[in-house]
């Protein structure tokens, strides 16, 4: 009869080339020995055999270069003469390669994850199966999950996140990190490093982060939208199919304003008709970056306080003068013949036909997230039976994997992530921008009044929101963004 | 040497401080001639303003009509013909200063066209000053200093085809010509018929001024409904009950709080969310008059054009009122931007600036209900105020009797042309002390392009002739019958292409 066991631990000996999966149920424990080379995924447009002199010139020698499913591979017995590679890559290339830990680059060579639950026939035979996890035992050896649970709630479920933070990340327990950015970054490291993803751009592009600061005093009446759900699926081949190698490709190039695949941060250049007028721009860090690269600093700031604008206003314009402004401004001006179409612009757009790996992973998680739901909603069916470690450990999958797809766009416009690139960052933020002024416009439009919004969140007044997310979701057919709270007096934040 | 023009005669009434009259022994004297003579207290200048001729053969009719042609023939009737002209003493040079006439001149003093500079000197102009023509029957060109022309208010007053936009045109025209060094002032112009547009245009055959000339078609303009001061909305929506205008301003205040605590401005959709949480009698109420407001398209979350925008030194802005047809939105408009003027430059925010208001009688009547005269409480509080903080008005009308007494009254110099309405001729004199009878009389009878002067900007009422524009004539300046021929051209034209298309 089968044995389940849950891997619990990962060891990696570097003067061996071998890893030590460590095995675990409540009766025993089984160590499995496997040989493994370090490695990490050589970037598509870096030739082979120039990489291999390049290193012999640096008289780096134990390593080989390998190719596994259409990619090369950097594979060496020493961790450190990875490292090394690199180092020297990045020197002479300007292009980092990530380099994970030997037990990390095992796992998701595997495809495995700590306390992924396998099935033993025999010491020899053995397979990764899909099962509930119950691995209390593994986590508090010393009493009853749902004793520990009772003691004290907090820890417990503090260690059972900890945990699944742990088999999301594929990191042991012991270095799953504190923040949620942390957490995210590795998830970053994980996705670039399967997909061969560059970890290092030439930041060479100017790059402005805008400020959001919420309006002060208390407010009532208010319902919280929360729109941070959406990004994760607005970043999907669905609805903008971004990432590295799925933007600005040669194969879906847009000819008109109203491609489909044209992304919000895409610069049309316009001639305006007027002299001395101003416009609200929809992009925040479009109207940053114009408050700091052009002439008439004081009128903006004057109109600015004038009128206690949120932000600085677009301008003063000048007749027949031309200006690159977002996709969405552009139209706008167009629309209400402040300004004519230019003819040199930056058009940024999205792969219709090649899904980004961003996307893939994404969708994945996605899909994982919607089993374990439909896991749980089988299990809730018994509303008396006591709280296992089980549900526990599933419910909180799931709030970890939505936390960390949420943060997912955060992270990759954080200026300090690894993974941050600006244009790609643009994008995103631009993606955000624009929805969330089509929400504020739509809301008008419906008679609601938007008080705040940020990037994460808009403040609506009054309780009947659901019903304005429904229809704005309708109207733009993107997914809804969902309330996520009603308050009658709260602070915007 | 100067040439003598006459010599004073003793009669009834003079010579006097007030009076002299003169017989003329060379030369002409024509109405509105400045005059001077030498005496003991100095050179006076004075203007002649009646010119009798006489002649004692033909002085009794019995005489005239028994020797009838053979008089002249007769007797030396030709030589018996005098001229008498009738100055009034306008003032007194002496070393130092001008004062004013408090001594008569001797009969038999010799009187002699005045002198170019004593014109000058005597009546202020200044050559920095604004050229608006030459003075009549002298070769001295009308240049009033800026300040005394504008500091304490203008008005133009005249009948329809008199030449007023003509005239406001050239002052236009010396407005914008002026340098930094000779100082420059915001014109903002509330242009009824669209007279000024062609300042914005671009020339070549004339002087071009487009450069320094803003027009704003007044259908694109937004006001911030924050910024409306309230006692204006509170006319302006003059049919809502004292209980809807209490909510409605307690919304707009708390929306305003807002805006001042980080929400960003706010417009009609705003104020509607916030009635949707009233009652819903009350609700419907506030509605109908937001409906009201929403329609006028005219309110916005900020202003545009904003008011630093509209002036600037140096500059004009024309606000093109011709392609609004609701007399309301023109008065909110020019109400708006008055106030926000004026406010604005009582905190130095903006330059000194001449307010000039096409068909004043419109924005200021002397007496209509509040809602209908948004603007009539601002003007007259910048009438009143305005020099203090150089905020200028230049009224502009044809009808100064339906204007309003008190800011015509506070329009410290006129440019009176054409008049001949009495009723209008009355009321410029109950408002101007310097019209007196005789300058009345001459109004009426002044010819198309001809001008008075009197107030702040001259010692003395002064007859010129309005210089000719070098801008772009304004589209309106054209004749019935060059206006009927383009009509029947553009129809003819219009019929060929219809012939060739088909």
């Amino acid at each position: 009869m089968p044995t389940h066991k849950y891997l619990v631990k990962l060891k990696y000996l570097c003067e061996k080339n071998e890893i030590y999966a460590y095995f675990r149920n409540t009766r025993e424990q089984t160590v499995k020995r496997f040989s493994f080379y370090p490695y990490f995924i050589l970037q598509k447009d870096l030739d082979a055999k120039k990489v291999q002199e390049l290193l012999f010139d640096f008289k780096i020698k134990n390593f080989s270069i390998e190719q596994n499913n259409g990619r090369n591979k950097i594979v060496s017995s020493s961790f450190d003469t990875l490292k090394k590679i690199s180092k020297v890559l990045a020197k002479t290339t300007n292009k980092k390669h990530l380099v994970l830990a030997p037990e990390r680059t095992f796992l998701l060579e595997k495809n495995w994850s700590y306390f992924d639950t396998f099935s033993f026939e025999s010491s020899d035979a053995f397979e990764k199966i899909s099962r509930r996890k119950d691995f209390g035992f593994h986590l508090i050896p010393e009493i009853a999950f749902e004793e520990a649970l009772c003691l004290n709630e907090k820890q417990t479920s503090f260690l059972v996140e900890q945990s699944v933070f742990s088999t999301l990340l594929r990191v042991p327990l012991a270095k799953v990190p504190k923040t949620i950015q942390e957490k995210t970054e590795i998830l970053l490291e994980n996705i670039f490093f399967v997909n061969g993803g560059i970890i290092s751009w030439k930041n060479d592009e100017a790059f402005y982060s805008y400020n959001e600061f919420a309006p002060f005093g208390e407010y009532d009446s208010i319902s919280k939208i929360d729109f941070a759900v959406i990004w994760p699926q607005l970043f999907s081949k669905n609805f903008f199919n971004i990432g590295q190698e799925t933007m600005n490709c040669s194969c879906c190039k847009p000819v008109k304003l109203d491609d489909t695949n044209l992304l919000p941060s895409s610069r049309i250049e316009v001639t305006f008709n007027e002299d001395d007028s101003f416009f609200e721009s929809s992009s925040n860090t479009f109207t940053l970056e114009f408050h700091k690269n052009n002439s008439g600093k004081e009128f903006r700031k004057q109109k600015r306080r004038e009128f206690c604008l949120r932000n600085y206003p677009i301008g003063p314009t000048k007749k027949d003068f031309s200006a690159k402004v977002p996709l969405d401004d552009a139209k706008q001006l167009l629309d209400n013949n402040i300004a004519i179409l230019g003819k040199k612009h930056l058009p940024q757009w999205f792969c219709l036909k090649k899904e980004s790996f961003l996307s893939k992973e994404i969708r994945l998680v996605n899909e994982k997230s919607f089993e374990e739901k439909k896991q749980t909603l089988k299990k809730e069916d018994n509303l008396f039976e006591k709280l296992s470690f089980a549900d526990l450990f599933s419910s909180t999958l799931i709030n970890s994997m939505n936390s960390l797809l949420q943060e997912l766009p955060f992270q990759l416009t954080n200026p300090l992530s690894s993974f941050f690139e600006p244009k790609l960052a643009k994008a995103i933020i631009s993606i955000q921008e624009s929805t969330l002024a089509k929400f504020t416009k739509f809301s008008e439009k419906k008679g609601y009044r938007v008080l705040h919004v940020n990037r994460k969140n808009a403040f609506v007044k009054g309780f009947s929101s659901l019903t304005l997310t429904k229809s704005f979701s309708e109207e733009l057919a993107i997914p809804q963004p969902q309330i996520a709270s009603f308050s009658k007096q709260t602070k915007l934040i | 040497m100067k040439e003598v023009l006459g010599t004073v005669v003793s009669t009834i009434e003079g010579p006097s401080p007030s009076r002299i009259d003169f017989v003329v022994n060379s030369g002409k004297a024509h109405k509105g001639m400045f005059v001077e003579l030498v005496y003991s207290e100095g050179t006076m200048i004075a203007m002649v303003d009646e010119l009798i001729k006489t002649n004692r053969y033909f002085e009794r009719p019995d005489s005239v009509k028994t020797i009838g042609e053979e008089l002249e023939k007769n007797f030396p009737a030709a030589d018996w013909e005098f001229l008498i002209a009738k100055a009034k003493p306008l003032g007194v040079f002496t070393d130092k200063l001008i004062q004013r006439s408090t001594f008569p001149p001797s009969p038999g003093a010799k009187v002699y066209v005045a002198d170019n500079e004593h014109i000058k000197k005597f009546l202020k102009l200044d050559e920095d000053g604004m050229n608006l023509g030459q003075i009549q029957f002298h070769d001295v060109l009308m240049k009033p200093n800026l300040s005394k022309l504008l500091q304490k208010h203008l008005a133009i007053l005249a009948m329809s085809g008199a030449g007023k936009s003509y005239c406001v045109s050239v002052l236009l025209e010396e407005l914008l010509s002026r340098t930094d060094e000779q100082g420059q002032i915001a014109v903002i112009a509330f242009d009824t018929h669209g007279e000024y547009t062609c300042f914005g245009e671009p020339t070549k055959t004339h002087t071009d001024f487009s450069s320094k000339t803003r027009v704003i078609d007044a259908r694109n303009i937004k006001l911030s409904l924050a910024k409306i001061p309230r006692y204006l909305l509170d006319k302006f929506l003059s049919n809502l009950t004292p209980v809807q205008k209490r909510e409605l301003f307690r919304i707009i205040s708390k929306l305003s709080q807002e805006m001042k605590s980080g929400v960003g401005p706010f417009n009609i959709n705003s104020i509607r969310a916030e009635v949707k949480e009233l009652e819903p009698k009350l609700a419907t109420a506030l509605n109908f008059a937001l409906d009201d407001l929403e329609r006028l398209n005219l309110f916005g979350k900020i202003d545009d054009p904003s008011i630093l925008e509209i002036a600037k030194p140096g500059q004009l802005t024309v606000i093109d009122l011709n392609g609004l047809i609701s007399q309301k939105k023109k008065q909110l408009i020019v109400a708006y931007f008055s106030e926000k003027l004026f406010s604005a430059r009582r905190q130095m925010r903006v330059p000194p600036f001449a307010l000039l208001i096409e068909e004043a009688h419109n924005f200021i009547p002397e007496s209509t209900a509040a809602e209908h005269a948004l603007a009539k409480s601002t003007l007259r509080t910048i009438a009143r105020e305005g020099r203090k903080f150089c905020a200028s008005l230049i009224l502009i009308s044809q009808r100064p009797k339906r204007l309003d007494v008190t800011t015509l009254a506070n329009c410290n110099t006129n440019i009176i042309l054409r008049i001949t309405n009495p009723n209008d001729l009355d009321h410029i004199k109950q408002s101007s002390e310097g019209v007196d009878s005789n300058s009345s009389s001459m109004i009426s009878s002044l010819r198309v392009g001809e001008a008075m002067i009197m107030g702040e900007a001259v010692s003395a009422p002064t007859f010129f002739k309005v210089r000719e524009r070098t801008s772009a004539p304004s589209k309106h300046e054209t004749t019935l019958e060059e206006s009927a021929k383009k009509f029947a051209s553009d129809k003819e034209k219009q019929d060929d292409e219809i012939d060739a298309f088909l």
